[in-house]
């Protein structure tokens, strides 16, 4: 084969692979587009980390249609066929690729095809085409994630006002890290409150998720002063337990400096320990003040429990926190927890039932129906005051006291059935629904309650609300 | 042969096939793509079948060949009474100056260099089928001797599609013995005012005569022009695809058509491809070439069956089908 022909196919190759990627790259394209709403839409649904994968799936096809490119045209009498078809080179470069013999005649042939391929031009004969139609199919994935992207705007448009209270939660949660960014945990936790935030806006529900995350950073920094360590509530009610007896343990256990209050725990009568432990005990329904009141070696064990406790400064600064993050979580540390974005469900590890308490501090403040804030918070616990100190500081032992029915104004109305098919039925439950809801919505919104305590009552009427 | 000797040759060929269609197109008006069939026809060896309406000057287009050609020329105008010796001749009895008497072969008109067929499908099948030894052996054998045709040898023939009363239909046979059936069309009004004016005048055109030195040489060179397999290949499919039987076939073919075009159709294509290639200045064939002589050289070797005759198609549908199959 003549040197020029042969140069003109190789450049001819250049051109249809070119060609083909091309066109192929629009069905790759629309595949990875494809690819990229469908990791859109998990990542809208709370799976944000997915979205790594975007670069990837775009990439790939587009990497497989050049490959697939090389492939089509790796046969030099393909393109010579192609040529011919598309330049109507009277089948001159597929005839030249397939003489082989030497004859006058193939020489002949030989000298008329490189004269004609010398006055060919490939760049003007065989011009890569734009393939606009097959790209107009990239209109459907892009109409789709614009049509994600909108439908999240606006949901994230609708979320504006939780969105607002989750973030205000946040921050105060941050503020409270940053008075303590010298203890390395709460520097620690300070990043995931930073990276909390960050992760606010795509979220279905902002403010449960920044419930979550501060009760998850309450379960970490709590378990991180031991295994058996006391609960900063713990501590605090052994410290008002011995206040009496032993004044100056109480003042190190409420200082935390729990080297010294080890040594004091020694020094001290067993049947006194015994005492205060079961009274702490009482006053938290704490097991494991409990267990120690009942154990014949509790001045030996609690000894060890502080010895091996962090009650250093570092402890301190993590107490501090922990303490701020459940005022913010309870709605008592600033504003999140009032208005109309009070709707979060709580921390989700409250205990699932009224039995079993967990050893953390923070669960140790959960009442037997669950923490404060919690689904489950029936208003009977330890902690209703909040952390408020006129109540915490009030002596003798907290009651349950039941409200009274009767006291405000009330709805009573009987009906057939709250639902089925009878539309009269259907009416008065309508009617009645539409009084009673937002008046109760109403009324969790204004008074001082738990969060949790409000979508608690929010949910009940979205279960209850009549079909239209 | 050298590459220099081929080149030359070519050229050669071109100049004879050009000037002898230069010397044909000053006579004849508005019929330059039968003169090109004809002339392809007469460099492959080839015959030809002219179909048109009477008047349209198919004997003015044979005898101008002869006449640019400088060949001898003869015509027999073919009737139902007309024999097969009236064409290929016969033995008389004759006495010599000694008075003895012998037989001697007095050969008929078919002993030309170009032989025109007139109305050929007005001669009965045994008449027509006379001309079949001397179209495809180029001899004829009269009372058990062997008479050799004059080369070169072209019969051309002409037929009337339009009165069909009192005609005999050429056999399947000897229809595949011309290389080529050439329709010939009705002049345009541009064309018709031309043959007005070059036939009524008081001055008619002479018609050229071209000096054919090497025509044999010619006819050699076309057979030499290299055809690869691909291109070879598009022959064969073009012609199965007229085979009802065969898997390459085009459905109109597997639905109308009785018997398809023979082998002797696709030696025609390539003939003819080769010389459309040296006349293109190519020492190879095309596709195209190829694409560009199926009507004519296959369109007379396809034989519909009834079906086919009842609605109307035709082999020119059946080949176009063909045509766009994909090469």
């Amino acid at each position: 084969m003549n040197g020029i022909v042969r140069q003109k196919l190789r450049e001819a190759r250049g051109r249809l692979v070119g060609n083909t990627f091309l066109q192929s790259s629009a069905w790759a394209l629309l595949a990875g587009l494809s690819a990229v709403v469908v990791l859109r839409g998990v990542a809208l649904a709370g799976h944000r980390e997915v979205l790594i994968a975007v670069p990837w799936v775009l990439a790939l096809p587009l990497v497989a249609a050049w490959v697939f490119a090389i492939f089509r045209w790796r046969s030099m009498g393909e393109v010579a066929r192609e040529v011919d078809a598309r330049m109507g080179t009277k089948d001159r470069f597929s005839t030249e690729w397939q003489v082989t013999e030497e004859t006058p005649w193939t020489a002949a042939l030989h000298r008329e095809v490189a004269v004609y391929a010398e006055t060919l031009s490939l760049r003007k004969n065989l011009r890569l085409p734009f393939p606009g139609r097959n790209f107009l199919w990239l209109v459907i994935p892009l109409l789709a994630l614009l049509g994600l992207e909108s439908f999240h705007r606006l949901r994230v448009a609708g979320l504006a006002d939780e969105l607002a209270g989750a973030r205000q939660i946040l921050d105060e949660a941050q503020k409270a890290a940053a008075t303590q960014k010298e203890n390395p945990e709460v520097a620690q936790a300070a990043k995931e409150i930073a990276q909390a935030i960050k992760n606010l806006p795509d979220s279905n529900e902002p403010l449960r998720d920044a419930l979550r995350a501060l009760a998850e950073l309450e379960r970490k920094l709590s378990s991180a002063g031991g295994p058996d360590a006391l609960s900063p509530a713990e501590t605090a009610a052994l410290a008002e337990a011995l206040a009496g007896s032993s004044p100056q343990l109480a003042a190190e256990l409420q200082s935390g400096d729990h080297q010294r209050a080890a040594e004091s725990v020694a020094k001290l009568d067993s049947e006194a320990l015994a005492k205060a432990l079961e009274q702490a005990a009482k006053h938290l329904e704490s097991r494991k003040l409990q267990e120690l009141a009942q154990n014949q070696q509790a001045r030996q064990q609690l000894g060890s429990i502080l010895k091996s406790s962090k009650g250093d400064g570092n402890g301190q600064g993590r107490k501090k926190f922990l303490s701020a993050l459940r005022d913010i979580k309870q709605g008592t540390g600033g504003e999140s927890g009032e208005g109309e974005n009070s709707g979060e469900e709580g921390d989700p590890n409250d205990a699932p039932n009224g039995g079993e308490k967990p050893e953390s501090g923070l669960a140790d403040n959960a009442p037997p129906g669950g923490a404060p804030g919690s689904e489950k918070d029936l208003g009977q616990g330890a902690d209703l005051g909040g952390g408020n100190p006129a109540l915490s500081e009030a002596g003798g032992p907290e009651e349950f006291v039941a409200g009274q029915m009767g006291d405000g104004a009330s709805l009573v109305e009987m009906l057939r059935a709250a639902g089925g098919d009878d539309p009269a039925a259907r009416r008065a439950w309508k009617s009645a629904y539409q009084s009673a809801a937002p008046a109760a919505l109403d009324a969790v919104s204004q008074e001082e309650i738990p969060a949790g305590s409000r979508l608690l009552v929010k949910r009940y009427f979205e279960a209850i609300r009549p079909k239209d | 042969m050298s590459t220099e000797s081929v080149e030359s040759h070519a050229a050669e060929f071109r100049e004879a096939f050009h000037s002898l269609r230069t010397a044909m197109e000053s006579f004849l008006v508005g019929q330059s793509e039968i003169i090109h069939g004809v002339l392809t026809a007469f460099f492959a060896e080839g015959h030809a079948l002219l179909e048109g309406a009477p008047g349209l000057g198919k004997t003015a287009l044979v005898r101008t060949l002869a006449s640019a050609a400088g060949l001898d020329f003869s015509r027999i105008q073919f009737t139902p009474d007309l024999m097969p010796s009236d064409i290929i001749g016969t033995n008389l009895i004759v006495e010599d100056e000694h008075g003895r008497k012998r037989f001697q072969f007095e050969p008929g008109p078919v002993f030309s260099n170009i032989l025109l067929a007139d109305e050929i499908n007005r001669a009965t099948p045994k008449t027509q089928s006379a001309l079949l030894e001397a179209m495809q052996e180029r001899h004829v054998t009269v009372a058990g001797v062997q008479h050799t045709m004059k080369r070169p040898f072209l019969v051309l023939a002409t037929q009337n599609p339009i009165e069909m009363e009192g005609t005999y239909p050429l056999p399947e046979a000897q229809l595949d013995r011309f290389l080529l059936k050439l329709q010939v069309e009705y002049p345009g009004a541009d064309d018709l005012h031309e043959i007005l004016a070059r036939t009524t005048g008081d001055h008619a055109p002479e018609v050229g005569t071209v000096k054919l030195e090497n025509l044999t040489g010619l006819r050699e060179l076309v057979r030499s022009v290299p055809v690869v397999r691909e291109i070879e290949a598009r022959a064969v499919q073009l012609v199965l695809a007229t085979h009802p039987d065969r898997a390459e076939s085009v459905p109109l073919a597997k639905k109308y058509v009785r018997y398809g075009a023979s082998p002797r159709g696709a030696q025609a294509l390539i003939l003819c491809a080769k010389i459309s290639a040296l006349l293109d200045g190519r020492f190879h064939v095309a596709k195209d070439d190829i694409d560009a002589w199926v009507l004519p050289a296959l369109r007379h070797r396809i034989i519909l069956n009834f079906e086919g005759e009842a609605e109307g198609v035709t082999a020119e549908a059946v080949l176009k089908e063909a045509l766009a199959q994909p090469r």
